[in-house]
């Protein structure tokens, strides 16, 4: 089992066994590489990111208080980092105005896809305020589960459900063509 | 839009895949950081003496101020604070404690710029 491994793992880095890390590296870097991938929207970034997360915890491993999973503890780590290095470098983004009013909004009711909507909207979350973005990032990252996007985030439950609500009003309110349009096309 | 709509986009979402080098690379850097030198630590106990000493000097300068505001021998209408500000300051003066003060925080701007660019340096790496 993942904890059992994760709990191992790291017995073995802090008793000086550094190759054991690598069994951590393997085990988390496709989530904390998403995870970076979410907030810079950058591929190469990312990576730059998750890596830089995992020295982070190769160096704080002793600071794990194991009452709480492995897991967790490595999420609020990577979240802290990425939301520093997005607020000292922000991604490129678009306005959500410029979003919500694509110029050839025609054509992309006719030929535009799923997936280009889709990405536009996921683009837009990228504009949205960062208290918002950040909780919207995280609920979905961690496929809807509040107490985990708390966790990550260190805010409370009740905290997370107020941003998620305004964030998604926001959105719904930005994007109401592009949404509308999904919406039809997907009934 | 319905909320299912917002959430099927927003859940929806592909993930990537590491590069193949990824735990490579990753590993490379524990290694580095690893046998990098670790920092210097500050010298505590050779700094001992000169802050005990510090302190010490600072406590005699401040029973002195307090003795001479005791007695306050010039215009009544000046209050105990003024006093004991003037007394200070002629405490100051008579050890030169204006350029004592000028060499500290000469002192400690140096040891900000020298930190801020050995963490700088480290950002870089």
């Amino acid at each position: 089992m993942s904890a059992d491994a994760d709990r191992a793992d790291v017995e073995k880095v802090l008793a000086g066994d550094i190759a054991a890390f690598e069994n951590i590296v393997r085990r988390w870097q496709g989530p904390l590489i998403n995870l970076a991938y979410r907030f810079s929207r950058d591929r190469n970034r990312a990576e730059d990111m998750a890596q830089e997360a995992f020295l982070r915890a190769y160096r704080g491993l002793g600071g794990w208080r194991k009452d709480a999973a492995f897991s967790t503890w490595l999420f609020a780590l990577a979240t802290n980092l990425y939301r520093s290095e997005i607020r000292r470098i922000p991604p490129r983004t678009m306005s959500l105005d410029e979003i919500a009013e694509p110029p050839d909004s025609h054509a992309r009711a006719d030929g535009g896809t799923d997936e280009s909507r889709d990405l536009a909207v996921r683009r837009a979350v990228l504009g949205l305020p960062e208290k918002y973005r950040e909780t919207l990032t995280l609920f979905y990252f961690h496929e809807k589960d509040i107490t985990q996007a708390a966790r990550s985030l260190g805010v409370a439950e009740g905290t997370v459900k107020a941003r998620l609500n305004r964030g998604r009003e926001i959105l719904r309110s930005k994007l109401p063509r592009l949404l509308d349009l999904h919406s039809k096309e997907t009934r | 839009m319905k909320e299912d709509d917002l959430d099927r986009v927003l859940s929806g979402e592909i993930d990537i895949a590491p590069s193949p080098g990824f735990v490579r690379g990753v590993m490379a850097a524990v290694h580095r950081q690893t046998s990098a030198s670790s920092p210097i630590p500050f010298p505590w106990m050779r700094a001992l003496p000169g802050l005990a000493a510090g302190l010490f000097a600072l406590a005699a300068m401040i029973v002195a101020v307090l003795k001479s505001a005791g007695r306050p021998e010039s215009s009544p209408a000046q209050s105990w604070w003024m006093f004991a500000l003037a007394n200070a300051a002629e405490i100051a003066k008579k050890y030169g404690i204006d350029w004592i003060v000028l060499a500290t925080l000469i002192t400690a701007a140096c040891l900000v710029v020298s930190m801020r660019l050995v963490n700088g340096r480290r950002a870089l790496q």
